[in-house]
């Protein structure tokens, strides 16, 4: 019996580490005292700081009510070179991310996943995207900014003459945000609510709650930092869903500036490199190609503000490549077109998540998540808006 | 400890298993450079495609393969042994009679099993990157970021790659001292431990149970790939070696609690 005492550092031990977790949880939820601030100095603030250099972490998660992408694809491997696919898997799936910002011309993305990377480079004159799984580059240089200035201010000025009431375009950031305030204010309510920590820093929290009853999203809440007015944290919640539909904050910061040479790309021996057109390549590409022979129809915008839908006509189904045929006899294979150079395996895989996460419903078929519907209906047109389902199909109807 | 290490690595055992260890290498990169016919599927393991282009990524090829089974299941016959395997020979006692003490048993049989883990990682990193020199041009080692390091910052970078995969597997060493303090059969430790390897990462494999997976010593296995960014993103090791600190901590403290009271009698 006298040797039970033996047992008691492996009692110890775990209470220790169980107090430690806990308290340190604890810690990071004590909210800072903060000079109160109204939203406009707050927004005013965030516009002063986009010349500020930091770094850190970027955590970024999303409970849109979709099925996890990431189980479709092999472990330790991402998503497809597709962009569709690739900006879904960034949207819908988990994400750390390294973040680099010296000022508003040079930053670095790197997006961590496991075994790979992927990364944006952006400095003075290039742009770079590197994906570490394909080894593929793509390489555009960057709009030269004083002519592109130039060029802006002149049709600034034109457009002045023109139209006079726009000669007091608002300039300086507190003209921005007083005129961002104004704009948004009979949809929005705007308010600064509290202060919290995030990634070891005292921030403001800055809410925006839509006051329209149909859309989709109930509140986006946006920390700023108390001492730079950099965003550190966005956190949209929707209608209906306790877990926040989508949030991506820093969880480790650093004010300092970064190197420099963390913004220099040299796409390594061996990889793919292709060329993005550059603005001018892509205006003369289509001259040279002519008008079309119809003008494609633009996509027509129903309702304002949050409830915004945006209606794209019967053509574009096709166009995208979906084609859902008539209702029940469309096959798995007659939705998504197979294009060639993509991966039968791969399209098959995102095929099934497609018919997983479309459902039936009057006129058409439509996919439901918790802050983005899109409709496709049986005449080939294409609705999408932070709306429920219901509201795009009665906006359809019409 | 001299002799504890002298006795672990003079066995045959050992020396099979850092053998059949070192033969991972050799055999993707035989099969690589066999079958090589410029196909880069983008299927795989990790940096597979990258070896007929340098030799180099041969290491780090081997050691995602081997991670997550034949790394576990070399540590849990190692740890398994520790005490049950002197327990089954009947020399347990005899090690007692010398004023040793059984606290220092424990740590030195730890320390031996540790040693193993760097070891054998250290046999899967060295092996491959001989045998992809000798099959494969060798150069400059493109990093995930797209940034390329020289050789010689490619084997500091191995060397700190090791560090964290034996730092990994410390977790579990710690659980397969703890499992063979409460058997005098060795084989069903080694099992034991091994399996439980498999568990962790089935139940870190599972979205459901997403809550979980910070706790499971398992989770940060495949972070080594952060040595291989730039810059060097340190904050998975630190997360690492808390982690697996905490493992050492509760199953450390377990084995001595059952060690220390257990009645030897073999």
């Amino acid at each position: 019996m006298n040797k039970n005492w033996r047992w008691l550092p492996a009692g110890i031990v775990p209470v220790v580490i169980v107090a430690a977790a806990v308290s340190g949880s604890a810690v990071a939820d004590a909210q800072p005292q903060l000079p109160a601030k109204t939203a406009q100095e707050l927004l005013e603030f965030v516009a002063t700081s986009s010349d500020d250099a930091y770094s850190g972490t970027v955590e970024q998660s999303s409970d849109l009510g979709l099925p996890d992408i990431g189980m479709a694809t092999p472990p330790g491997g991402t998503s497809s070179s597709d962009p569709t696919s690739m900006a879904l898997e960034l949207l819908t799936g988990d994400h750390t991310a390294q973040v680099y910002v010296d000022g508003p011309d040079k930053a670095r993305v790197q997006v961590l996943d496991q075994l790979a990377q992927r990364d944006v480079v952006v400095n003075d004159t290039d742009a770079w995207y590197y994906d570490s799984q394909s080894n593929e580059a793509t390489h555009a240089v960057l709009p030269d900014k004083d002519a592109a200035k130039a060029e802006l201010e002149a049709k600034l000025q034109q457009k002045a003459a023109e139209y006079p009431e726009l000669q007091n375009v608002p300039r300086t950031p507190a003209e921005l945000t007083q005129t961002f305030l104004a704009r948004i204010d009979p949809s929005t309510e705007v308010a600064v609510d509290g202060t919290s920590r995030v990634a070891g820093r005292s921030a403001y929290q800055l809410l925006l709650t839509p006051e329209d009853p149909a859309t989709l999203i109930g509140s986006i809440a946006v920390s700023v930092d108390a001492e730079t007015g950099v965003p550190l944290s966005v956190t949209v919640q929707a209608k209906g869903q306790d877990d926040p539909a989508f949030t991506a904050g820093f969880s480790a910061v650093d004010f300092s500036t970064p190197d420099a040479g963390i913004f220099d790309f040299t796409p390594p021996a061996g990889a793919t490199v292709t060329e993005a057109p550059t603005a001018d390549e892509a205006r003369a590409t289509l001259e040279a190609e002519g008008t079309p022979a119809e003008a494609p129809e633009k996509p027509t915008v129903i309702g304002e503000d949050w409830s915004t839908i945006v209606e794209l006509p019967a053509t574009s189904a096709g166009q995208l490549g979906l084609n859902l045929g008539d209702g029940e006899a469309a096959g798995m294979g007659e939705i998504m077109e197979i294009k060639p150079g993509m991966d039968p395996e791969e399209v098959a895989g995102a095929q099934a998540l497609l018919q997983q996460a479309l459902t039936e419903v009057d006129g058409g078929k439509a996919l439901q998540t918790s802050l983005v519907s899109v409709l496709v209906t049986d005449d080939g047109r294409i609705l999408a808006g932070a709306v429920g389902v219901d509201v795009l199909v009665a906006a359809a109807q019409q | 400890m001299l002799s504890e290490v002298t006795v672990l690595f003079r066995r045959l055992c050992t020396w099979a298993m850092i053998g059949a260890l070192a033969l991972i290498p050799i055999l993707i990169a035989v099969v690589v450079r066999v079958s090589s016919d410029g196909s880069a599927s983008g299927r795989g393991p990790a940096f597979l495609n990258s070896i007929t282009e340098n030799g180099l990524f041969v290491s780090l090829t081997a050691l995602t393969v081997a991670i997550p089974l034949f790394l576990p299941l070399t540590i849990g016959v190692v740890a398994g042994d520790t005490i049950a395997g002197e327990a089954n020979l009947g020399t347990l006692r005899y090690l007692l009679v010398a004023p040793a003490g059984r606290i220092r048993l424990l740590l030195v049989k730890y320390a031996g099993a540790a040693l193993f883990c760097f070891v054998a990682t250290l046999t899967v990193v060295i092996t491959g990157a001989i045998i992809g020199a000798l099959l494969f041009p060798v150069g400059p080692v493109t990093l995930l970021s797209g940034d390329t390091v020289g050789v010689g910052g490619y084997f500091g970078r191995l060397l700190l790659l090791a560090l964290y995969v034996t730092v990994s597997l410390m977790g579990l060493s710690a659980i397969g001292l703890f499992i063979s303090t409460l058997t005098t059969i060795p084989v069903g430790a080694m099992a034991a431990t091994a399996a439980l390897a498999a568990v962790a990462q089935i139940l870190g494999a599972l979205p459901q149970l997403e809550w979980l997976h910070p706790w499971l010593f398992t989770n940060y296995w495949l972070g080594f790939a952060d040595f291989l960014r730039q810059p060097i993103v340190w904050s998975s090791f630190i997360d690492n070696a808390v982690l697996q600190a905490g493992y050492i901590a509760v199953f450390g403290t377990l084995a001595y609690g059952r060690f220390s009271t257990k009645d030897i009698l073999s």
